[in-house]
């Protein structure tokens, strides 16, 4: 950690030695003669506030008496006692007055807020049960959902335990929103064989870093504390920010390029133009690594920095400043986050062809091999086998779901996962869903709000397991049945490089139980009542949450190949081959993970690791990139994605308009026609600019009854969570007739919100608008439900990128990319005065 | 006495207001109630050229402190790290501080009628804990200690706050 906080502990020893402060002040409650809040134990738990950063964080619950008295970050936890407004608003949604306390039942109509009333345990799992069974007697098993992976559930065992019953009853996925982040991998992918994340350290060896699309300074608090924040301050690197708002990472670069949400891949495609034209690209590097130069060469110049100006709304001039620095500066680094990849739509390539395009300008300059040059992806993508996490999948995640067997056999199929949301939830196909089980929030998050109501409300039975309602719980659910917090149940909790976990400080607040126990007490119930005449351990293996998570993370074969790095010496960690959970639970900081331990040769910005798939054994130093192919190289053009595509796809990176496309035939460099489209002249002339994060609230999972954020301290403190909320620029203010903290509809060729109060503000960028992020239903009502890679044959979205190879590879098997929800950005709308 | 104080580092800090919630939690204070820690943002320019800035502020604990001062009741001491604490027993509750002080810092509190302010957090500081403020940032924004010290360790970048009350707070990037 950078922040090295100025130790007070010795300077306040002395003045407790000389005599207490005066503390008649305003709390005294931390002053005791033991542990500080007269704790009778501090204990550590994994901050899993269910909004996560994607980063192991830990917090110190103080407690008395069987309850939290404080809470507050673990310094000896890799945040170093430090967390984010979410993490420190923890306390606050254990202890929420509108924490699911017992067993509900719905007493009002559906579709509106929530009314519900208290049952015992056991008529909640009867009637769940009960709907069950009928929906798969009647209509077979995979009309229930299951829908445990939708929206993201913090302790990642959920999702280990969400994909057990789907195994062992055929249950459907029923998951949304789909990987937010999916589409980041594909153009990387393309361009450069893999995709990478900086590890701590490197940025400091940067002279420039590039954010695109990518917030860090706001979305990774500890990354950009310990890691690019303090390449800048402490180690002088350059910080250039191309966002289409000036974001908190924007207010910290030396350099602003704004662009139109969705148009990145023009930009970068001008940058091309200018490093080309004015002779600064790296030909030897090109020469000797890459394919498809010329050809990439050509389409680049057609995007002269003038005509990319009218398209992305980013000044030439300052194309020209930024390019010219990123093709001297060495080394300089590219981080791409979610800014451009949640553009696109279902007929748009928009979303994923930033990446692409972006990382062609890395091998164009030869930004490669030396540490602080490359390529880093927001974090939680970053790892060589296509997986969040460096370990093998079948060994841990899938630990579980390999021991059950399913309990009956079916014929039904449908297209499973974000698919499925799309064709079953949405438009009932072939089957549609007779009930739903899930902790996640798909009305709150997904888009197409008309279609997902009418789809709730044709449900049997919706059963929302959570610990405060969101707004699928509050406007479709059922049932509601109470699941522990964080500090209640062991939590598992995963990062790029530590897997973190934590015993329960405190048992279980009023009548919750871990989703663990939920799972279990379901699938016995159910497998009684089908008759399958199996016992209780046939039909569910683990006694207790704490046995399901050594099935995944302390198996045999974890250990065998955990003390494998041992013995060869790679992996000082020895006490994990070991370990139980008792003992990783024990570790604040968490464990290196299984298989990324030992790992440490692997350098992200070296290519040339991958030494072993075809690179030339005499030239250890060459760079080897693990493209398609096979030949090691970086592809400007990568006819793969063209082939695999069935001619789909374009093999170049060639810019496109959004969905929602700002010119009636789409990107008017290539079909020369720079007449505005009908949506335009129609009126929706804003731009949406979408948001993946905010300080208050990153997914959609601590959402209260009324679709807001949980904690009322955060909606105290910040406008935008305390009532739907927009951004716009004052001089299209001015030109609309509206004023801060007005009320106006924001209308889309989706849906409309209404209500939204208006905030006025310079860092808005002229004729875009900020819509209302993070509250439900009115972020859904905005947006489409749009999958990219849509137009893709179902049978070929899984073969769009190449094999993971290289020595992290589990044996040649295909990434799965199949595209992800996108068009939450560059949606063209109107706004206007209630 | 050493005079205790902060450092806000204007460069460094991003608006999480972490610190705010983390000072509602210490001192138990409910939304809408007191905010004894906000982080005020403004504004200037034009986009794109628009400048941010975000500077989270509480109590100065100023060395000539003039709530102290002017106080009725005597309700506002020093304490021995010259934290400024307003002392809810004998509190009126008469609001003469929060107008006393150039940056308007007391706080009325509706429930039992007195005002409150920053302690620096005074419980914490005496069982050795950073204060809950400080404690939970992320970005190394905001620390507490004696003022020579944050000085010293900001190599000469940091600027003290100045009034006549001569406040307690150092800053990094601080323009008026
Ligand atoms: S916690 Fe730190 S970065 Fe966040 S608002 Fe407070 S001072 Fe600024
Ligand atoms: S800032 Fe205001 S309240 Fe604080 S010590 Fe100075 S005068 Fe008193
Ligand atoms: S020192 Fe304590 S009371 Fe003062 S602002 Fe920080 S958290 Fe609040």
């Amino acid at each position: 950690m950078s922040s090295s906080l100025l130790c007070t502990t010795a300077c306040s020893a002395d003045a407790a030695a000389e005599g207490a402060s005066d503390i008649t002040a305003n709390v005294t409650d931390a002053i005791s003669d033991g542990n500080p809040y007269g704790a009778d134990k501090i204990v550590p738990v994994i901050c899993t506030c269910g909004d996560v950063c994607g980063m192991v964080h830990t917090a110190n619950a103080y407690v008395k008496d069987g309850a939290i008295v404080y809470y507050e970050g673990n310094a000896d936890g890799n945040n170093a006692g430090h967390l984010c407004p979410r993490g420190m608003a923890g306390l606050e949604i254990i202890n929420s007055p509108n924490r699911i306390k017992y067993p509900m039942r719905r007493t009002n109509e559906k579709g509106v807020q929530g009314e519900f009333e208290r049952i015992s345990w056991d008529e909640a799992i009867e009637t769940v049960t009960d709907a069950i069974v009928t929906a798969i007697n009647e209509s077979g098993p995979r009309t229930v959902a299951f829908g445990t992976a939708s929206a993201h559930p913090g302790n990642q065992m959920l999702e280990v335990g969400g994909a057990v019953m789907r195994k062992l009853f055929n249950f459907d996925t029923g998951s949304g929103p789909g990987g937010c982040w999916n589409d980041l991998k594909i153009g990387p992918v393309a361009t450069l064989g893999d995709m990478y994340h900086a590890l701590e350290h490197d940025p400091f060896h940067s002279k420039l870093i590039i954010f695109w699309g990518d917030n860090s300074a706001m979305a990774k608090p500890q990354e950009w504390g310990a890691s690019w924040g303090e390449a800048k301050f402490e180690h002088g690197a350059k910080i250039v920010s191309i966002e289409s708002r000036i974001s908190e990472t924007s207010e910290k670069a030396d350099i602003y390029l704004p662009v139109r949400p969705g148009t990145d891949s023009y930009l970068a495609m001008a940058m091309a133009n200018v490093i080309i034209t004015e002779g600064l690209q790296d030909q030897e590097f090109i020469d000797k690594y890459t394919v498809g130069y010329e050809e990439f060469k050509e389409v680049a110049l057609r995007y002269t920095p003038e005509l990319v100006e009218q398209i992305t709304w980013t000044p030439a001039d300052k194309i020209r400043e930024v390019a010219r620095l990123y093709a001297t500066t060495k080394p300089a680094m590219i981080e791409i986050g979610r800014g451009g990849n949640q553009t696109g739509g279902k007929n748009s390539d928009a979303g994923w062809m930033m990446g692409r395009a972006v990382t062609c300008l890395i091998p164009l300059c030869g930004q490669v091999g030396v540490r602080g040059s490359g390529l880093s992806l927001e974090t939680s993508v970053g790892a060589f086998n296509g997986n969040i996490f460096h370990w093998n999948m079948g060994k841990t995640y899938s630990a579980p779901t390999n021991r059950v067997k399913p309990l009956f056999e079916t014929d039904q199929k449908a297209a499973s996962g974000v698919w499925g949301t799309s064709k079953v939830l949405y438009e009932r196909d072939p089957y549609g869903y007779r009930v739903f089980v899930t902790n996640g929030n798909v009305a709150g998050s997904t888009g197409d709000y008309a279609k997902a109501e009418a789809a709730f409300k044709q449900m049997d039975l919706v059963v929302m397991h959570n610990r405060i309602i969101n707004w699928t719980g509050s406007a479709f659910a059922d049932i509601l049945l109470p699941a522990c917090s964080w500090a209640e149940e062991y939590v598992w909790r995963p990062d790029w490089e530590y897997s973190g976990v934590s015993a329960p400080a405190i048992d279980p607040m009023f009548e919750c139980r871990n989703d663990l126990d939920i799972f279990r007490t379901i699938a016995i119930t159910l497998a009684n009542k089908l008759n399958l005449g199996l016992s209780d351990e046939e039909v569910w293996p683990w006694a207790t949450d704490k046995d399901f998570m050594a099935q995944i993370l302390c198996n045999d074969d974890i250990k065998a190949e955990f003390q494998k790095r041992v013995d060869e010496g790679k992996e000082k960690f020895a006490p994990f081959a070991e370990g139980d959970i008792d003992f990783i639970a024990s570790q604040a900081f968490g464990v290196p993970n299984p298989y990324y331990a030992g790992q440490e040769e692997f350098l992200p910005y070296q290519a040339k690791y991958y030494t072993n798939n075809g690179a030339p054994a005499d030239d250890p130093e060459a760079l080897w990139f693990p493209t398609d192919g096979g030949n090691g190289k970086a592809l400007f053009k990568a006819d793969f994605l063209t082939t695999a595509s069935n001619g789909v796809l374009p093999a170049l990176p060639i810019p496109c308009e959004p969905q929602d496309s700002y010119y009636a035939e789409g990107n008017p460099i290539e079909s020369g026609n720079w007449e505005l489209s009908d949506t335009v002249k129609n009126g929706y002339d804003f731009v949406a600019v979408g948001k993946a994060h905010q300080h208050w609230q990153f997914l959609s999972f601590n959402q209260d009854m009324d679709g807001g954020p949980g904690s009322r301290l955060l909606r105290e403190a910040f406008e935008t969570a305390s009532m739907p909320s927009c951004l716009l620029n004052p001089a299209d203010a001015e030109r609309l007739g509206v004023e801060d903290g007005d009320t106006v509809t924001i209308e889309s060729l989706y849906g409309k919100i209404e209500g939204v109060n208006v905030i006025l503000s310079q860092t808005v960028m002229p004729k875009t608008v900020v819509p209302p992020a993070h509250w439900a239903p009115a972020q859904t009502k905005l947006y489409p439900y749009s999958l990219s890679l849509e137009r893709l044959d179902p049978s070929v979205r899984g073969a769009v990128l190449p094999p993971v190879v290289g020595p992290f590879s589990d044996g040649g098997t295909k990434r799965t990319s199949g595209g992800a929800q996108n068009c939450q950005s560059g949606v063209l709308c109107k706004v206007y005065k209630a | 006495m050493t005079q205790w104080g902060f450092l806000v580092d204007e460069r460094k800090c991003t608006g999480c207001k972490a610190c705010e919630v983390a000072c509602k939690q210490r001192n138990k204070l409910e939304p809408g109630g007191p905010r004894l820690r906000r982080v005020q943002v403004t504004e200037s320019g034009e986009f794109p050229d628009t400048k941010v800035v975000r500077f989270s502020m509480s109590c100065m604990h100023c060395a000539d402190p003039a709530c102290m001062k002017v106080c009725p009741a005597n309700a506002i001491t020093k304490d021995e790290d010259g934290a400024v604490i307003a002392h809810r027993d004998k509190c009126i509750g008469c609001h003469y501080c929060f107008f006393a002080c150039p940056f308007g810092v007391p706080q009325y509190r509706e429930d039992d009628g007195t005002m409150i302010k920053c302690d620096l957090c005074a419980d914490r500081r005496t069982m050795g804990l950073d204060p809950a403020c400080v404690h939970t940032c992320f970005y190394g924004a905001l620390k507490a200690g004696p003022l020579n010290e944050l000085s010293e360790m900001s190599q000469g970048t940091a600027q003290p706050f100045t009034s006549d009350t001569q406040p307690s707070v150092v800053t990094i990037g601080h323009e008026d």
